[in-house]
């Protein structure tokens, strides 16, 4: 396509303006807002139409009121283009109405050919060009070249290189998109790894509120389930309530049942009991009469009464008694006789021994001194004497000892005190002492001795004098004894001893004969009144009962006291018996009345009150007759049923309090509905987030299999375009580029075998590289397609010298394939341009 | 002899039931309440017209969020009735399981509950025979094992049913049955309950749907109520009549609003607001469904636009369905990434349907916005 002629009827600040371009290389110089600009826009606006609307939100006009002439009439302008296969067209287009007319090469109006939208208007720059207006917009305009001399230029140089890889347009950042949407996702959806994310915390809180859910559930379903076994429990109590209400029934009446037949053994043990009594007055009665026998027995044995059966035994002792000492009495009056001869017979002889009666004991004193003097004397006389020798001895003996110590004391004593210096001085008084102590005891001794010796001759004379007085008297008794030898007719003294020894045992003889009589006449005695004493007590009895006690028929006199004595006790025996026996029967008697009163549980004291008793019950009894025999153990067996209902009634009571309670506890409100609602709210929640994450997760995807497909289809040959232009440019310095693995552009250097990035690449060299990038770009979009016309607005303003030259040598090649516009405020560029045309045409416009 | 009687039927009062609505427990405790209110308003009705018995055929209430008090209070509404018998049929959300308030509650003996193992009741007052077919689990996929129906033209019969007639029965687990199989059963009129729409189409063979009294959602849009039904039977041939009373506390009503072409979002609410005042927004439950290309410089805040509303509807809910307003087909053309990512895209959505669509749509959108901006806004 190339431009050839442009109308400008009226458009921003121009007016009236017409342009025709060369094909090639067209210069439009104009300084600054000189309206290089608007002519851009109104090329743009020729073929696409103006924008219209209101205000915009950051307060710029929409376009078709920003470019609305302030003076010119007109609102409008003309296009006038070939197409590569030489078909021209002219348009007019009235921005005013929105209106536009599109004449082909021969003056027809074709404007009904091309598709029309509402606000898009007659869509024919698309038909012809093959491109949209924005990528129109974006791949034939060209701005400012960035100044790639320092680093951040070259850094912005690289991204947009790397865009154009990418995403085929330098304008559109793949990765700036995919960033985006990863940072949209992890700030409004999360991952599985992430654990602040909002998809972890809904996921965390929908956890949390399907357990509380599932709690609540639960709790209901434990609701329900306990009023089902309250309910069972309520029904359990109503069957035990009428168990229990049946079993007191069925007990009642085996307690009637009871009463009956208790009422029954009752009156038949009464009735029992009345029997027993009746028999016991029977009893009493004869008694009486058996006592009144007994009585009248014993009236004539009246004068009995005061014995006893210990009478009888003592009438029989005594009986026998004196029947033995009357014996003994004989006895006694035999012996005595014999006795009597035997002493007369001793007498007779001891008148024979007269001189024994006549001296008596004087002649056994006298002999017994005759006989003692004899052995004696000479052995006394011999003791004395030698006494006193041994004496006078020891006397002696201690007079020479004392008088020798006495003069040896006194010598040291003297010899001390004349020559005390002989002496050791620290014996010298111990020694004085000693001799002073010794010669005293000397002296003591001495005088003791003396004293002694003088006693014992005292003694001797009195002994002396004794011995005078005995021997006078010995002489006396032998001369009596000579005396009684002469009378006794005896020559010996051992003759007259010998004659005494028969006379004294004469003598005993006859002695003991003697005191054996009086022991018989003591004995006789006794007996005598002991049968006095017995006989005046059988006596006694026998006249108390009136019978006689004489000697002669005393034995049957005993015989018949003790036959009516025993006969009376006999009497009196019975009587007590019948007695006690009466006084038995009282109290069983009484005995029988209580238990009678125990059967009756009330106090009867009367035969009369028994049968009354007995009446009474019959009267209840009336009219209650059962045939149902009832044992103790069936009213036993209710019981204990009735205990265990009862039991079980407590245990069921205490259940359904414990159930009910419980049923109070759990809350009888909405609060499982909302529970689940907020579940259900956020499982929506979730479902949002995860739908999100779903569609930013499909967006990356997708985006990147987009930018795949350009790598795939556009790559290649945007490497093969740039490498041709970066071979034309940089005169074969480079000729290749590629994309690595992260899709970074890298540029072969013939000077490296490394592979260099952009941005290492020296700022002329990017430069180069950069719009070799941008004619590559072009070439692809419209490969196929129309040869687009380039504008380039003011792209060298940060160029040096060397680099323009560079860049418009590089344009001024391009002009010979397409149309280049170079919109410029500066001569210079101009100036190079011509400098460096071959065969190029420039048509060069001026703006001002 | 004419034998004439009338009654209410009604089904599918789902009390105790759990509401998604705007997310408030204000908003699902007050439905709940509505659902009791229009129960009472059933009841007034079998009062005021004198009605001989009332039918519930099925899901009376929810059984996995009944309560206690509720079930009380449900039985007190049944007390008013006096003797008149109240004839229920259970349902597939209120079923004769093992722990169904049905089987354990003490409830009063004018309440008769037509259960599988007993599905039938004389009530030989009104010579009328009541047959029930419910369920005994939460799902049945096909009818209950029950004993045959025991027909006498010299009564009238009714059958009280719940689940699902005349649709696609495979895998449907909610008593499937035709309506000629029902028909062949002889009854004079079938009580029917399930669905939450009024459905009298087969009134002629005397089968009808009364529907939900309450709508429980956006499902269920329209008039809700009961009906009121008179039979009256000569030698054996019955005449039905009946008519519907709306006795709903509260409507579902959804709006869709164009948001094309919007310049502010004050424009957008104003036109909401236009919206509303058309309905009565304030006791209904309302939706709206925005749509329309919105400028790409406008990001709509969904929770202002509900706020600003907020005061004049029972409960609001906006659904954004709009989206950006780009030339997609404009864009595709571009020989770049751009329009290699909208011809992709848009060829899987051309493939996809349902929620996969809306996702792919949703992902359209996502994608271009960080592609021509650079950034993504969610709001």
């Amino acid at each position: 396509m190339k431009i050839n002629r442009l109308e400008v009827n009226g458009f921003g600040r121009l007016e009236n303006r017409s342009f025709v371009f060369g094909p090639g290389m067209n210069v439009i110089y104009g300084c600054n807002e000189s309206g290089k600009s608007t002519l851009q826009a109104f090329i743009k606006a020729m073929l696409f139409g103006l924008k219209g609307g209101r205000r915009s939100k950051e307060g710029f006009l929409p376009p078709a009121k920003q470019y609305k002439p302030w003076t010119a009439r007109m609102y409008a302008g003309t296009i006038e283009y070939e197409l590569d296969d030489g078909r021209r067209y002219s348009v007019n287009r009235n921005f005013e109405n929105n209106t536009l007319a599109i004449y082909d090469e021969h003056a027809n109006n074709i404007t009904g050919e091309f598709p029309a939208g509402k606000e898009e208007g007659v869509r024919f720059a698309e038909q012809h060009l093959g491109l949209s207006e924005n990528c129109f917009n974006r791949t034939v305009f060209i701005g400012q070249l960035q100044s790639v001399v320092d680093s951040e230029g070259k850094k912005i140089l690289a991204e947009r290189m790397t865009n154009i890889r990418q995403s085929g347009d330098e304008e559109v950042s793949y990765r700036k998109a995919v960033k985006a949407l990863k940072e949209a996702q992890l700030s409004h959806v999360g991952s599985e790894r992430s654990t602040t994310r909002p998809l972890n915390i809904i996921s965390s809180r929908l956890e949390e509120a399907i357990r509380e859910e599932q709690a609540a559930s639960k709790l209901h379903e434990d609701s329900i389930s306990i009023f089902i076994d309250l309910d069972n429990a309520k029904k359990e109590e109503t069957i035990l309530n009428k168990e229990l209400e049946t079993l007191l029934s069925k007990r009642k009446k085996l307690q009637d049942i009871a009463e009956v037949k208790s009422l029954r053994d009752t009156i038949q043990t009464l009735e029992q009991y009345i029997d027993k009594l009746n028999k016991i007055d029977l009893r009493k009665k004869e008694i009486k009469n058996e006592i009144k026998c007994v009585e009248m027995k014993m009236e004539p044995q009246k004068s009995y009464e005061n014995f006893s059966q210990e009478d009888i035994d003592s009438m029989v002792e005594d009986s026998a008694r004196f029947g033995f000492i009357d014996e003994d009495c004989r006895r006694i009056l035999r012996q005595k006789d014999e006795l009597e001869e035997k002493i007369k017979e001793d007498e007779d002889i001891l008148s024979e021994y007269d001189i024994f009666n006549k001296y008596g004991t004087e002649i056994d004193t006298v002999l017994d001194k005759i006989l003692n003097d004899e052995h004696g004397q000479a052995g006394i006389e011999q003791e004395s004497t030698e006494k006193r020798n041994r004496m006078n001895k020891r006397f002696k003996t201690r007079k020479r000892i004392s008088a020798g110590g006495a003069v040896l004391s006194f010598l040291l004593l003297l010899s001390a005190v004349l020559f005390p210096r002989y002496y050791p001085q620290n014996a010298y008084l111990p020694l004085l002492i000693s001799g002073i102590v010794v010669l005293a005891g000397m002296g003591a001794l001495l005088l003791y001795t003396l004293k002694k010796q003088k006693l014992l001759l005292i003694e001797d004379s009195a002994k002396k004098r004794e011995y005078e007085a005995v021997r006078a008297e010995r002489q006396e008794n032998r001369r009596i004894v000579n005396q009684w030898l002469e009378e006794a007719n005896v020559e010996t003294l051992q003759d007259f001893i010998r004659l005494k020894g028969l006379y004294e045992d004469k003598k005993l003889h006859l002695q003991n004969l003697r005191e054996n009589r009086e022991r018989l006449e003591e004995d006789e005695e006794k007996a005598r009144i002991q049968r006095n004493e017995i006989l005046e007590r059988i006596a006694e009895r026998l006249e108390t009962a009136g019978l006689i006690a004489e000697p002669g028929i005393l034995s049957e006199q005993i015989q018949i006291w003790k036959d009516n004595l025993k006969e009376y006790l006999e009497s009196i025996r019975l009587k007590e018996e019948l007695e006690n026996e009466n006084v038995s029967l009282l109290e069983k008697e009484e005995s029988l009345y209580r238990e009678v009163s125990l059967v009756c549980g009330e106090d009867i004291m009367t035969r009369q009150q028994i049968i009354k008793a007995v009446e009474f019950r019959k009267e209840k009894l009336a009219g209650r007759e059962f045939e149902t025999q009832v044992e103790e153990r069936d009213i036993s067996r209710i019981e204990e049923k009735i205990q265990e209902v009862n039991e079980q009634i407590k245990q069921n009571g205490l259940l359904i309090s414990r159930l009910s309670a419980m049923l109070e506890n759990i809350p009888d409100d909405e609060s499982l509905q909302q529970i689940h609602e907020k579940v259900q709210e956020l499982t929506e929640e979730k479902r949002k987030i995860l739908f999100l994450g779903e569609a930013i997760e499909t967006a990356i995807q997708v985006l990147s299999e987009a930018s795949l497909t350009i790598q795939r289809d556009y790559v290649p040959s945007l490497n093969r375009e740039i490498g041709d232009i970066l071979n034309t440019i940089t005169s074969g310095k480079y000729k290749e580029v590629n994309a690595d693995d992260r899709l970074n552009l890298n540029i072969l250097s013939p000077e490296s075998p490394e592979l260099v990035l952009p941005e290492q690449l020296s700022s002329g060299t990017a430069d180069q590289v950069y719009l070799a990038l941008r004619l590559a770009a072009v070439r692809l979009v419209e490969k196929n397609g129309e040869t687009m016309p380039l504008f380039f607005d003011e792209p060298f303003v940060q160029y040096d010298e060397e680099r323009t030259e560079n860049a418009l040598r590089l344009l001024l090649d391009e002009s010979q394939k397409r149309q280049i516009f170079l919109f410029t405020c500066k001569k210079r560029e101009i100036e190079l341009l011509m400098k460096h045309k071959t065969n190029q045409e420039i048509s060069t416009h001026c703006l001002h | 002899m004419v034998q004439e009687v009338s009654f209410v039927h009604c089904a599918d009062i789902h009390l105790d039931a759990s509401f998604k609505g705007d997310g408030s427990h204000s908003f699902s405790s007050e439905r709940r309440k509505d659902l009791k209110k229009t129960f009472e308003a059933i009841i007034n009705i079998v009062l005021e017209k004198d009605a001989d018995f009332l039918l519930i055929s099925g899901d009376l209430y929810e059984h996995d969020y009944a309560s206690k008090s509720t079930i009380n209070w449900l039985n007190e509404q049944f007390s008013k009735l006096g003797d008149k018998p109240v004839v229920i049929v259970t349902g597939n959300h209120d079923p004769y399981v093992k722990n169904a308030w049905y089987r354990i509650y003490p409830w009063r003996e004018n309440v008769r509950i037509l259960t599988t193992a007993s599905p039938e009741f004389m009530d030989n007052t009104r010579n009328v025979y009541f047959y029930g077919i419910g369920f005994d689990t939460f799902r049945q996929e096909r009818l209950p094992d029950i004993k045959p129906p025991s027909i006498s033209t010299e009564k009238i019969n009714i059958c009280l049913f719940h689940g699902t007639l005349d649709m696609d029965f495979t895998g449907n687990p909610y008593n499937p049955v035709s309506s000629e199989e029902l028909h062949r059963l002889g009854f004079d009129y079938y009580a029917l309950g399930h669905f939450h729409r009024k459905n009298e189409s087969l009134a002629e063979a005397g089968m009808i749907y009364p529907g939900s009294p309450e709508p429980l959602g956006f499902d269920e849009q329209g008039e809700h109520g009961v009906y009121f039904v008179s039979i009256s039977k000569e030698n054996g041939k019955a005449e039905t009549r009946y008519h519907f009373i709306q006795i709903q506390q509260r409507k579902y009503v959804e709006y869709n609003l164009d948001a094309g072409g919007i310049q502010s979002e004050e424009e957008l609410i104003k036109r909401a607001e236009l919206l509303l005042s058309s309905s009565n927004a304030e006791r209904d439950i309302v939706k709206i469904n925005l749509s329309g290309r919105i400028p790409a410089d406008i990001s709509l805040d969904l929770a202002a636009l509900e706020h600003a509303l907020a005061d004049r509807c029972f409960s609001l809910d906006i659904n954004d369905c709009t989206y950006p307003d780009y030339d997609l087909d404009e864009l595709a053309k571009e020989k770049n990434i751009t329009g290699v990512f909208i011809n992709m895209m848009k060829e899987k959505i051309d493939n996809a349907s349902g929620d996969e669509k809306q996702m792919l749509e949703k992902a359209l959108y996502l994608g271009l916005e960080a592609l021509l901006t650079g950034k993504v806004d969610i709001s």
